[in-house]
């Protein structure tokens, strides 16, 4: 095999390969004599056809399949001989037959795009500090209280209040007061403070008794055939099943105690209770600033993709996309109780062309992305290191309290080992990333950080 | 051409076997099919005039069809004929140009 020139522009790189036709014609006598021993004739024993003979009748089946053999294993030869790495498997056009003389063929391989880091470390990047206000903990000591009611079912004769919890059938009904089919609900929960039906309708049944049946009135806004929203009345029919009472712990060390072991007195819980939600919030904020330095190194980077990668990276996601739909889907048709969200239903009917429009530009960062991390890796000779990997391996026996040795069984070999050396590398990358570029420091709530992440 | 073509209806399928094969490779021996009617003089010059060799020995055999049993109905293959042509050393015959 010889290569007669080679040429790469954008990315793609082109091949020209001969086949001489000494290396031909071995292994055209190979095809021959592999041919032979299959070849069934009358006047012969199978596979005792005189060569001469095969050849003069197979010689084109033989060489066409021998040439087609030859090409393909010619091909890693001329990628190693041309130190080419494709990133996806390579087309072959242009094979061309001289008789006597050789094969040329052409082959056209898609590379890894050619590019040079930017100076990234001098950009700068808005990083979060989380800050916990005296209001979230208290808020989450609410909670806590909630979580830790007594709760004691009322008798008979006893009247509902506020902050009790009914559990009721429940129909709706439309403004005359009929009964609308299909809109009612069994066994449903509702708490007495929180007006879950509408303004004002947890007043109307405060003082309900268990067994009895009340018809309450509520506003429903919705819109009409233009559009606009309108603001209707209805109603509703509620039979009182269950009256419970709530009584909530009181906000003292003993609460601490029973939250957990670990707290002997309320200021243990509070400050227990800030630190938890201190480290929500720092692993937010995190995620936040991977988000952000991913998206400024595409943003800096500007490199054509290999289109085929680019497909394949696209209809993966498509796929994933169509996946997640089916199960929606699946489960819907299952919960028929639910009010649906029509909106979702619609994306089923999304043609093809749609979802290629709406997911390119995903695709594009998903391989931009992995191109300009490999630079990284390389650039900085970054290693899973067998340490490393045996720490994450420990990290994970720690957690789930299973063996370590037979982890290690598990995790040190084919694709899991190839997932955690790829998990270990990412977490390098990030943390090159972290500590080169400059930041702008901002103080941000728990709140703020759950709406940036919406 | 009437000559060859006559000569021609004398070589009526070149024998293609192992054992045809194996005389072609040790005694330099082809085989042929020819009609009952042909003789040894004939089948010698039919040879040398289409291929152009020279001819050192034809044998003959008559091959006698098989006794063939359809039911209940005995019947017999035909009978026919079969020379075996010897070349002088270095000749051969090509006989698959055609093929």
């Amino acid at each position: 095999m010889n290569i007669l020139e080679q040429k790469t522009e954008n990315g793609i790189g082109e091949i020209k390969v001969e086949l001489t036709w000494e290396e031909l014609e071995k292994e055209f006598e190979k095809g021959y004599r592999k041919k032979q021993k299959n070849v069934e004739m009358p006047g012969f024993r199978k596979g005792k056809v005189p060569l001469s003979m095969v050849k003069k009748q197979y010689a084109e089946v033989v060489q066409a399949e021998t040439i087609d053999s030859m090409i393909n294993s010619s091909y890693p030869e001329m990628l190693e001989e041309t130190g080419l790495r494709p990133v996806a498997p390579g087309e072959i056009k242009d094979i061309q037959y001289f008789d006597g003389e050789r094969v040329e063929y052409v082959a056209v391989v898609e590379l890894k795009p050619e590019f040079e880091l930017a100076d990234w470390q001098s950009e700068k990047l808005q990083r979060d500090i989380p800050e916990i206000s005296d209001e979230q903990v208290t808020l989450q000591l609410e909670q806590i209280r909630k979580d830790k009611a007594i709760v004691r079912e009322r008798d008979k004769d006893e009247n509902a209040v506020a902050e009790d919890i009914l559990t009721v059938d429940i129909q709706k009904l439309d403004e005359s007061g009929v009964p609308i089919i299909g809109d009612k609900h069994e066994d449903a929960r509702i708490p007495l403070n929180e007006n879950i039906l509408g303004e004002n309708t947890d007043t109307q049944l405060i003082g309900v008794k268990l067994g009895e049946t009340r018809k309450i009135t509520s506003t429903e806004e919705s819109t009409d055939e233009q559009g606009n929203p309108v603001v209707g009345k209805i109603g509703w029919e509620i039979l009182v099943k269950k009256i419970e009472e709530i009584s909530l712990p009181d906000l003292d060390d003993d609460l601490a105690v029973q939250v957990s072991e670990e707290f002997k007195t309320l200021d243990d819980l509070k400050s227990g209770v800030k630190k938890s939600l201190q480290d929500q919030a720092q692993y937010m904020a995190n995620q936040r600033l991977s988000n952000r330095m991913i998206d400024k190194m595409i943003e800096l980077h500007d490199f054509p993709l290999p289109p085929t990668l680019m497909a394949e990276t696209l209809e993966r996601l498509i796929d994933s996309h169509k996946q997640q739909n089916e199960q929606d889907h699946h489960h819907h048709d299952h919960d028929h109780d639910h009010d649906h969200d029509h909106e979702h239903h619609h994306h089923h009917n999304n043609d093809h062309a749609a979802l290629e429009k709406e997911y390119a530009p995903v695709a594009e960062k998903q391989l931009k992305w992995y191109f300009i991390r490999d630079k990284l890796i390389k650039l900085n000779n970054l290693q899973p290191t067998e340490e490393a990997i045996d720490e994450e391996i420990q990290k994970y026996a720690d957690r789930s309290g299973r063996e370590l040795e037979q982890l290690k069984l598990i995790f040190k070999q084919g694709e899991m080992r190839e997932n955690l050396e790829r998990e270990i590398l990412d977490g390098k990358v990030m943390e090159l990333l972290r500590n080169g570029f400059k930041y702008d420091d901002r103080t941000t709530t728990l709140d703020e950080l759950y709406s940036q992440s919406v | 051409m009437e000559e060859n073509a006559r000569l021609r209806k004398l070589l009526k399928r070149p024998l293609q076997t192992e054992k045809v094969v194996a005389m072609q490779e040790t005694s330099n021996t082809y085989s042929f099919e020819v009609p009952r009617s042909a003789n040894k003089i004939e089948i010698k010059r039919a040879v040398e005039g289409l291929f152009e060799v020279k001819v050192v020995d034809v044998r003959t055999v008559t091959v006698h069809g098989k006794l063939k049993r359809m039911g209940r109905f005995e019947g017999r293959q035909k009978s026919w004929k079969k020379a075996m042509v010897t070349l002088q050393e270095g000749d051969s015959l090509d006989l698959y140009e055609n093929v």
